[in-house]
């Protein structure tokens, strides 16, 4: 087996440098002095008939460039990545507080914030709705009155998993388990404010999107139609990116289209960048869930049926969450992962997408796994302690083993890496889970829990693939370029590792250029935990091509060998076993160059084809699955309701760590993130309005509210994944918050199943159960 | 509206003349890790900002007639550095919890305590603490007892030409006598508390002979809590903790409609549930650190 000495190291990441010494340009280092400023006027009222607008004051005001409404838009009033239901400009109706009614371009801020208080509305305000459960019923006024996709009132759509006999599992079962479950709204908090710049494009005549989004050419997709040009005509750009964790993927395209109609009106570059308070308002946020989950079991732990009702917080748009067809979304991924990482014979699950008036739910680290599994990381926790069985017992009983089907039918397989096991081990000994815990006797108790979890690698939709660029220059240098996004997780250094290994050049001598649709290929977005592994795989597809035309010309025209008797390492090609031969990968691409040889490929990679029916549920929705273990010890004060968490540790099964410093990068952040979402993190809406808009009333973890993060990487091979990869960006968020409820289960014997699990939540329920028991 | 002038006085005088000139229309900016805030964000607009910080007669920390002296421009940080003030530890203990350490390297108690608002951490433990401050203008100096300080919130008694020139607090002998603070917030690091208790116990034997109670973010100002105090006056601490661990404080006054700081909130009603559930449980806490802090002392 060839030996790996660039894949597996924790190389210094390519945009270390530049990013400690401040001097990576992110998108507001990008802003120039004729830029003009936008500014939009967002809706007053999340659900309103507009009645009139009038913006003749804003407009006469010196050095405003354009003030738009809905009808002086260049071309479709709708954009969304599934569905173009998300208008640019409000026309008729606002839908949530984030419905731009105009927009305005000015020389200055200060000249656009005045513009924009110059614009008179008049509304006629509506009931807001906050629960998806109130909008759903059949008297709710819809908040869409015509929607191209919902399928009754404001229920967006209804996905349904059927297998095997639920009602008879469920009536022969020793024990039935059954508990409601609330998971919140979450902002994304990333640290990047969303911007955007457009500009004229002189040469093709259409617009250069320059923006911190997640995926570059469904930017371009989306949007053209907006701006009424062809997607030839658009170019997306972006540069690197302060954080996205899902929400960029769709936020972009609010900023890119204020800013690209703007551009388009006034034929000057236009600059828009949101404040904080609008990145809280407006932008994507997680799906909100409310989850019924029924789990039926035998007295000897086994699972035999689950029955599961999950009604998501849609939000006002359908953004990332889906509906039957186009069926991507988060939406299915709670039907997929409704039983966790365990396998059940018999399974029911039904998932409702409703649309409220809060910020659209989009995509967020984890994508509807977050939620379904915090349920079912409860369920089997209290399954445990009814039969007497130790919790992490009860999990290794039930957890897909390698011929085992999931609940969509697909059978599990070693050859794609089935590493929970070895996680709950490493795991289980590194926080000495066998040996009792002292919980303490007064006021303060401790406690231990335990979560873990399933995540598919990628895009379960038809399209999954990807494409990249490789160009070996004549100095023996490596080119990259990839249309995926560096938002910090580290992708381009993982491509660059990557490109190095299959080709056989030195790390350094390899550059990547990426998210640019005039520089490189589709990639696809950057989402779904797949970059490493599509993006990887069409990588080093490019990079065996470079290989083997290279080998080719160096065993004839240098060695006179066949070439696969010769190898490429660190910029040398010789025969194998006789490096002190070597000719230089330059003189040989020099050759190559004179000879004919194409020096620039396209490679590409498809995992088998997705798929999944929105039926019945059944169906093999990813190529391969990541999995992990999460444990902590927390501290609960029983008279505050304040949790503390003295321990995290986390394994996950990455299949191979290309960069062990990224992934520990990656597992760090989900760890912290998982203290947040199942701690503190929740918008507080109030008929629609946000209530806590800034860093300082919506809480996010800071480093003294997180233990020392320990994190295991485990490596269980993936046949199809470069070097053995799957995806690792999403996964380590998921089981923290279920581990840490878990906990104070354990700590006080009190059972909270909503999160976040704030001090006053705590308290009230310890004081409860305090009030039940005398 | 017309520019917003700048002005860096060199030294004390200087900086009374500016205030004495410009009033109402002038803003005061200390350490500036709130108002400055509120200035960028359009909440404050005034025609003059005067940046004290640098002012060399503020920056220091001394002792005398019984206090010591904090000076107006003197940073959370180097309270934590000054030998003079680690007797206090209720201050000690309000100030190394504020903000986060950028916050604490400019941010100033005498900053805190004119801001006024009832979270502000500084305000209860100097209450506690029994502290005046000095307030400084061109017509000459008056003390201010903290209690006649704040006001209102965001309210202080200070004149629109008076800035606070020191801080002082009365050195009491130890032995018998001890403080400490305790806050609960939402998170551990840069946050404001949702309750807090400064505690000045002093001991008769095992029983509390006397104890000075101020609580922070229960109404909205700082406020001493006489109804505690003479609760457990005559108690032994540990009784006493017991006893005013579930009780509501009658200086609690989150209910009041005027209190602004929870008036437009829909959430108000739970935050108020939550403050009232806890108060009891911070103030018997911070107490029982004092009365430690006492026993510790006898060893």
């Amino acid at each position: 087996m060839e030996k790996l000495d660039i894949v597996g190291q924790s190389k210094q990441r390519v945009d270390a440098l530049v990013k400690v010494t401040g001097q990576a340009k992110y998108s507001a280092d990008l802003r120039r002095p004729d830029m003009l400023i936008a500014k939009a006027l967002f809706a007053k009222y999340p659900h309103a008939i507009i009645k009139s607008i009038d913006v003749s004051k804003a407009e006469k005001l010196d050095g405003v460039a354009a003030v738009m409404t809905a009808k002086d838009l260049p071309g479709r009033n709708g954009y969304g990545i599934l569905v173009p239901d998300k208008p640019v400009i409000a026309e008729r109706k606002t839908k949530y507080e984030g419905d731009p009614v105009a927009i305005v371009a000015a020389v200055n801020l200060d000249t656009a914030e005045k513009a924009i208080a110059l614009i008179e509305v008049v509304y006629e305000p509506l009931h807001a709705y906050d629960d998806p459960r109130e909008a759903m019923k059949d008297d709710a006024v819809k908040i869409h009155e015509q929607h191209p996709a919902a399928e009754k009132g404001n229920i967006l759509c209804v996905l349904k998993l059927d297998r095997g006999d639920v009602d008879k599992a469920f009536a022969e079962a020793d024990i039935v388990i059954e508990n409601d479950y609330e998971t919140p709204m979450v902002d994304h908090a990333y640290l990047e404010p969303d911007i955007a710049i457009a500009e004229l494009d002189s040469t093709t005549g259409g617009l250069i999107l320059t923006s911190a989004g997640q995926a570059v050419y469904a930017t371009k997709r989306c949007l053209a139609p907006v701006f009424g040009l062809p997607q030839s005509k658009v170019r997306v750009v972006a540069p690197v990116i302060g954080g996205g964790f899902g929400g960029k993927e769709d936020s972009t395209l609010d900023v890119c289209a204020v800013a690209g109609v703007l551009a388009l009106k006034t034929r000057r570059p236009v600059y828009f960048e949101l404040t904080r308070a609008e990145v809280f308002r407006t932008t994507g946020k997680r799906h909100a869930s409310y989850i019924k989950h029924r789990l039926a079991a035998n007295r000897d732990g086994k699972i035999v049926a689950i029955d599961v009702q999950t009604i998501l917080d849609k939000g006002a748009y359908v953004s990332m969450g889906g509906t039957k067809a186009p069926l991507h979304g988060v939406t299915m991924r709670t039907l997929v992962y409704a039983g966790g990482t365990y396998a059940i014979p018999n399974a029911r699950a039904r998932a409702y997408s409703v649309f409220t008036n809060h910020p659209y739910s989009c995509a967020f680290r984890g994508f509807g796994a977050p939620q379904v599994q915090f349920a079912v990381e409860c369920q089997i926790d209290e399954l445990a302690h009814r039969i007497g069985m130790d919790p992490v017992a009860v999990r290794t009983l039930n957890m897909l083993k390698d011929g085992d089907m999931t609940i969509t039918g697909q059978i599990m397989k070693e050859s794609r890496g089935l590493g929970l096991g070895e996680c709950i081990q490493k795991v289980t000994q590194r926080i000495k889970w066998d040996q009792p815990i002292d919980h303490g006797k007064g006021p303060v108790r401790r406690g231990k829990g335990f979560g873990a979890f399933i995540y598919g690698t990628g895009i379960p939709l038809a399209f999954e693939g990807s494409s990249a660029f490789a160009n070996l220059e004549l100095d023996g240098t490596l080119n990259v370029a990839v249309s995926s996004t560096e938002m910090g997780q580290g992708i381009a250094t993982t491509v660059a590792q990557l490109a190095a290994q299959t080709f056989g050049v030195k790390y350094e001598s390899v550059d990547v250029v990426f998210s640019d649709t005039g520089r490189s290929p589709d990639s696809g977005p950057t989402v779904g935990s797949r970059s490493a592994v599509m993006v990887g795989n069409a990588v080093a597809e490019a990079c065996r091509q470079l290989r083997s035309r290279l080998l080719e010309v160096a065993g004839k025209q240098f060695f006179q060998a066949d070439p696969s008797t010769l190898t490429i390492k660190d910029g040398l090609v010789y025969v194998e076993g006789r490096p002190e031969n070597a000719e230089k990968v330059a003189t040989i691409a020099a050759r190559a160059f004179v000879s004919q040889v194409p020096l620039s490929v396209i490679g590409t990679w498809f995992p088998p084809q997705p798929t999944f029916n929105s039926a019945d549920g059944q169906g093999e929705p990813y190529h391969a699955y990541g999995f992990g273990a999460h444990a902590v010890e927390i501290e609960v004060d029983t008279e505050t309701g304040v949790i503390n968490v003295l321990r995290s540790v986390l394994a996950c099964d990455v299949g191979k760590a290309i960069n062990p410093a990224i992934v520990e990068g990656q597992m760090e952040g989900g760890a912290a993130q998982a203290v947040g979402y199942g701690l503190m993190e929740e918008p507080i809406m109030a008929a629609g309005v946000m209530q806590n808009t800034g860093f300082h009333n919506y809480m996010i973890p800071t480093t003294k509210d997180l233990p020392d993060l320990e994190s295991v990487i485990v490596e269980h091979s993936n046949e199809l994944g470069p070097y053995g990869a799957k995806g690792i960006g999403e996964p380590p968020l998921i089981a923290g918050a279920p581990a840490i409820r878990n906990a104070i289960y354990d700590a006080i014997g009190v059972k909270i199943n909503i999160i976040p699990l704030t001090p006053r939540r705590v308290l009230e329920a310890i004081r409860q159960q305090a009030g039940q028991a005398r | 509206m017309a520019q917003t002038e700048f002005f860096r006085p060199g030294n004390l005088a200087a900086a009374l003349d500016l205030l004495d000139q410009y009033r109402e229309q002038a803003v005061i900016v200390n350490g500036g890790t709130d108002i400055v805030e509120r200035i960028a964000h359009g909440g404050v607009r005034r025609a003059a900002i005067i940046y004290i910080h640098e002012i060399p007669e503020l920056r220091g920390i001394g002792e005398g007639d019984g206090f010591v002296r904090i000076g107006g421009a003197v940073t959370y940080n180097d309270i934590l550095a000054s030998p003079l003030c680690c007797q206090f530890t209720a201050l000690e203990q309000a100030v190394k919890e504020i903000g986060s350490p950028s916050i604490r390297v400019r941010g100033t108690p005498a900053g805190n305590l004119g801001t006024a608002v009832p979270a502000g951490d500084c305000c209860a433990a100097m209450m506690a603490l029994d502290a005046e401050v000095v307030a400084a203008s061109r017509q000459g100096e008056r003390a201010i007892k903290l209690a006649d300080l704040i006001i209102d919130y965001r309210r202080t008694a200070l004149a629109a030409n008076e800035l606070i020139r020191e801080i002082r607090i009365p050195v009491v002998p130890g032995g018998k006598t001890a403080s400490a603070f305790l806050r609960l917030t939402s998170r551990k690091g840069q946050d404001i508390a949702q309750a807090s208790a400064a505690v000045r116990l002093t001991l008769d034997g095992d029983v509390c002979r006397h104890a000075v109670i101020a609580m922070g973010s229960v109404s909205k100002v700082t406020v001493r809590a006489y109804s505690l105090e003479k609760a457990v006056a005559g108690k032994t601490v540990a009784d006493a903790a017991e006893e005013i661990k579930a009780m509501v404080p009658a200086e609690v006054a989150l209910r009041a409609a005027d209190n602004p700081a929870f008036a437009a909130r829909p959430t108000a009603n739970i935050e108020r549930q939550y403050k009232e559930s806890v108060i009891g449980v911070i103030v018997a806490r911070a107490m029982m650190t004092a009365y430690g802090k006492i026993l510790a002392g006898e060893q």
